[in-house]
């Protein structure tokens, strides 16, 4: 009985020993061919850009081409669906973002995939704030400006976005919830139309990623405050919205590297390990800060929380903002 | 003084062996990819961007500015060779180019097009030395009101390219829009006409468009009739251009460079539009207007030199103020942000070299477009002696691949087998495919800006009065249909018979 | 009534019935106010003006004229997108190779002059020009060889 038990035991441990070193050879052998990168956007925009950053230092350090593939449609949702349904090999990776993986579960009906269940959430790449911009020759010089002259005129105002749904309309929505102001949305086709409709003075202010800190610089937008709990490393002297009274108004555009649902540990953990390797190199350091782009050398685990904390915080934002439900 | 000096500055930045080897080299990856249907500048551009990574930023925008003006070069080579325009702004160059084919002067064509558009390329990098800032601020200062009503008299000039009858051209048009409006409204987030069908949330593909539209819908048209197979074939003349051919497309060139300067600094259509209204342009002022569509060497002139010129002018957002105008200027700024430059307002002053050194570029990417092509047109025209039994499956293959690699979907290939469908009974009931193409580009731009401009103006519809520029518009397209309304109303009373022969 | 131009009454009744495909699915999209219009305006708008022109031109069909005949041979038509469909459907599971072989020569078999071997031999040739343009060089996600060899 005794023996049995014994026995049991040792081929027990046998096995976990045995399935550590498959586990551990895995890792080493991966990668063995070139990995495809999906996204889910027509090349040029942000989460091109983030995947085109990222790929090419980590195909030197893990030894293998990394093939970025377009895969656009349905606000992402066409590429991201497909995705999970590559095999779980850590052979095919998704550069994740706000929009498709946190925004779209609420938006659209049919979405082809469970944002939770079938992810592997491997790295964080980065997040970025959002600036509350006016154009350079607005009367308002501060938030608080901003929201008198709002308060005002009810209705009058106009805040600008890249379209239903985007992230610069539901940053809208939040900012105009906790300000306690009512003014009317326009929308563009994508952010740069936007962004030059502001500048020519078509619309009173937005709530703008990053993009618009060249316009910033160069004096042809006010950036009146950051939406994010610290001040912006671009622009320190930029208030935050909680120190101007606006409390509450987080915004936090990320890009993260995931897999499908299933692929094995080892692999997700190694690109986790390579790609935070990757992204404390003083050369992309000094990029990101450029960018006033945040990363956090975070676990998967702690990409994860992120994310499902995320997909969460925008359910309440995007029923607030009128965004319909489509299918 | 100024303008010299910079671009003495810029010339002496782009005229490196190095960076003259990478303009070369994007030229001719962008000529051939270019050719082949399907796949259009941007998709050749974000192909060959990973090459330029380990490249200096400026050899690396000289190269991808290169394959840009070469995949738009190589469209207008497919349009006139084989009816297949490779990109929007050569769906025009179809409609006399390949005309101009079928009478053996191919080579003429291709030679017409090189040359006019070098010269549009090299007078409208001159309008982005000297105007650049300025020309940025005037296009600003386009409002919602302003592109509607642009929009309006692009569709009235749609309306004008009709060769044949013009309740017809309205009819296409018109179908054109609506075909446009498939997908997600931007402004409500509901899917339209999309029969809960994902792929047709984001709208019917251009490339799907035109592949059926053009090559599927041709080539069953000239399987038909053993006469129109052999018509290409036969009959090859001559590959360069006369001098009477000259005289002929010189003031077309002249005044499509004009409209393509202007209009190409408008983001968002605007270098498209320019090969519509310069073709419209060259059939108003031409002294006979019937030969318009049966191989006017001005209808290829004209358009050819506007898209160019639009094509340079279309930088002029991005350079000066870092908003793409397009989709390839968009991957522009994302070479430009990769290579850890921050594209806005801020490079013409922190950057001098590199605003300067791409300008400069231009013409050197000008140059050699014109250098390699020329050359090659012998090559192409060649190509069409291929008997025609062998080359039309070849034809079908390649546009089967590029539809879909538009979205690397296969559901594309199925929209281009609709529209396969679709053209070919056009083309049998006497309808040009050409105005639902541009019916079907302005659709999406005249209803979001139509929309945009009430939700400014909450509701007051006579913005577009108001507003002086709007307005001009608006009087110039209402001109131009009378123009193109009344000798159609004054031979329909002459000659109602005899129309229909 | 004999009808006189049967082209124009064709094509008008093909424009009017695309205008009441638009009117009639669009109606469930709201039409919205003046200062936000709604997704529902402007189809409706275009499918009315697809009706009312359709019909002119429809009208103008029957009017006495000269009679243009349609003559319609829809074989190659099929035939070319019976071959794009069997390509499209192939690609994923035969390949690349195979499935051009097979787009040539159902493409072919409509050129009035069709040879066996000629279009073996040119899809063939195509195949391998295909995979090596857009495989390889351009990075088109298409395979080679059917699924269901090697791997």
């Amino acid at each position: 009985m005794e023996r049995g038990w014994r026995s049991t035991m040792q081929r027990w441990c046998l096995g976990v020993a045995m399935l550590a070193c498959a586990a551990a050879a895995l890792a080493q052998t991966y990668p063995s061919k070139p990995i495809r990168m999906i996204v889910p956007w027509p090349p040029g925009g942000g989460v091109d850009t983030a995947a085109r950053l990222i790929s090419q230092p980590l195909s030197e350090r893990l030894g293998q081409p990394i093939v970025i593939e377009n895969r656009p449609g349905v606000a992402g949702n066409l590429g991201t669906a497909q995705f999970t349904k590559e095999p779980a090999d850590g052979y095919t990776l998704l550069m994740g973002s706000l929009s498709p993986n946190a925004v779209n579960p609420h938006l659209y009906s049919k979405l082809g995939f469970d944002p939770v269940k079938d992810f592997e959430f491997v790295a964080l790449m980065y997040y970025v704030p959002s600036f509350l911009v006016v154009p350079a020759n607005s009367p308002a010089n501060s938030a608080k400006d901003l929201v008198e002259m709002a308060r005002k005129n009810p209705g009058k105002l106009n805040f600008g976005s890249g379209g239903v749904g985007s992230s610069q309309h539901l940053f809208g929505v939040m900012f105009n919830t906790a300000a306690k102001i009512d003014a009317v949305h326009v929308t563009y086709k994508g952010t740069a139309p936007a962004e030059a409709a502001l500048v020519a003075g078509q619309i009173d202010y937005m709530i703008d990623p990053p993009t618009a800190l060249p316009f910033v610089t160069s004096g042809r937008m006010k950036a009146l405050a950051v939406a994010s709990k610290q001040r912006s490393v671009s622009l320190p002297d930029v208030p935050t919205l909680d120190e101007v009274g606006i409390p509450g108004v987080y915004t936090s555009t990320f890009y993260g590297i995931m897999a499908p649902a299933g692929t094995p540990k080892p692999i997700v953990d190694r690109l986790n390990k390579e790609i935070n390797a990757i992204l404390q190199t003083p050369d992309m350091q000094a990029r990101l800060a450029k960018a006033s782009a945040q990363s956090h050398n975070w676990s998967p685990q702690e990409f994860a929380d992120f994310v499902k904390g995320e997909i969460e915080r925008y359910r309440e934002i995007v029923r607030l903002s009128g965004a319909k439900q489509v299918d | 003084m100024d303008l010299l000096a910079n671009l003495a500055l810029g010339f002496g930045a782009a005229l490196t062996p190095l960076n003259l080897l990478y303009a070369l080299l994007g030229t001719l990856v962008g000529t051939l990819i270019g050719v082949l249907p399907g796949i259009g500048p941007v998709a050749t551009v974000a192909m060959l961007l990973p090459v330029t990574y380990g490249l200096p930023p400026l050899t690396a925008l000289i190269m991808l500015a290169g394959i840009y003006y070469g995949a738009s070069y190589g469209g207008s080579t497919t349009a006139i060779l084989v009816n297949l325009p490779g990109e929007m702004s050569s769906v025009i160059t179809v409609i006399d180019g390949h005309q101009m084919a079928r009478q053996g002067r191919a080579g003429v064509a291709l030679c017409v097009a090189a040359l006019g558009s070098l010269f549009a390329g090299c007078v409208a990098t001159m309008v982005i030395a000297a105007f650049a800032p300025p020309l940025a601020e005037f296009a600003l200062r386009f409002d919602a009101a302003e592109y509607f009503s642009l929009m309006v008299l692009g569709l009235v000039s749609a309306i004008a390219l009709a060769h044949g009858s013009l309740l017809r051209a309205v009819l296409v048009t018109l179908l054109g829009l609506l075909l446009g409006i498939v997908g997600t409204d931007p402004n409500t987030g509901i899917a339209r006409f999309s029969f809960e069908i994902p792929e047709l949330m984001d709208g019917i593909g251009f490339v799907a468009i035109t592949m059926g539209l053009f090559a599927f819908a041709e080539i069953a048209i000239n399987l038909e009739s053993a006469a129109r197979r052999g018509a290409i074939a036969e009959r090859i003349s001559r590959l360069w251009i006369g001098w009477p051919e000259f005289r002929q497309a010189f003031p077309a060139v002249l005044r499509g460079t004009a409209v393509g300067s202007i209009l190409g600094i408008f983001p968002g259509g605007g270098a498209t539009l320019s090969a519509f209204a310069s073709y419209t342009v060259e059939k108003k002022v031409a002294k006979d207007p019937s030969r318009f569509g049966k191989g006017a060497i001005e209808g290829v002139a004209g358009p050819e030199s506007a898209n160019n010129a639009g094509a340079q002018t279309s930088f002029i957002p991005m350079l000066t103020l870092g908003i793409p105008s397009n989709a390839v200027m968009a991957l522009m700024i994302g070479a430009m942000i990769i290579h850890d430059i921050q594209p806005g307002p801020d490079v013409i002053r922190k950057q001098p070299e590199l605003f300067w050194g791409l300008i400069a570029s231009m013409w050197i990417g000008n140059v050699m477009l014109v250098v390699l092509n020329l050359p090659l047109i012998g090559i192409w025209v060649r190509l069409l002696r291929v008997p025609y039994r062998l080359l039309y499956p070849v034809i079908v293959l390649v546009c089967t691949i590029g539809a879909f690699s538009a979205n690397n979907n296969m559901f594309d290939v199925w929209v281009a087998m609709a529209f396969g469908a679709l053209g070919y009974v056009l083309l049998k009931l006497d309808c040009e495919p050409a105005p639902l193409l541009l019916g079907y580009i302005l659709g999406p731009m005249l209803e979001d800006n139509l929309r945009r401009a009430l939700v400014l103006s909450r509701g007051d519809f006579t913005v577009f009065f108001t507003r002086p520029v709007s307005l001009a518009m608006l009087l110039a397209a209402a001109a131009l249909l009378a123009l193109v309304l009344a000798p159609a109303i004054r031979r329909r009373r002459d000659t109602v018979f005899a129309e229909r022969e | 009534m004999q009808i006189r131009n049967p082209k124009d009454l064709v094509a008008g009744l093909l424009f009017a019935a695309f205008g009441v495909l638009a009117v009639v699915v669009s109606s469930s999209y709201a039409m919205g106010s003046a200062s936000r219009m709604g997704p529902g305006y402007l189809p409706r708008a275009l499918g009315v003006l697809l009706i009312a022109f359709g019909a002119a031109l429809a009208l103008r069909g029957l009017r006495p004229g000269a009679g243009a005949r349609v003559r319609w041979n829809v074989v190659p038509l099929l035939v070319v997108l019976a071959a794009v469909g069997l390509f499209s459907v192939a690609a994923k599971w035969l390949g690349v190779v195979a499935s051009t072989l097979l787009l040539v020569v159902v493409a072919s078999a409509v050129s009035g002059e069709f040879r066996w071997r000629e279009s073996l031999i040119s899809g063939l040739v195509l195949g391998a020009a295909a995979v090596a343009v857009f495989v390889y060089a351009l990075g088109i996600p298409l395979p080679v060889w059917p699924a269901f060899v090697g791997r």
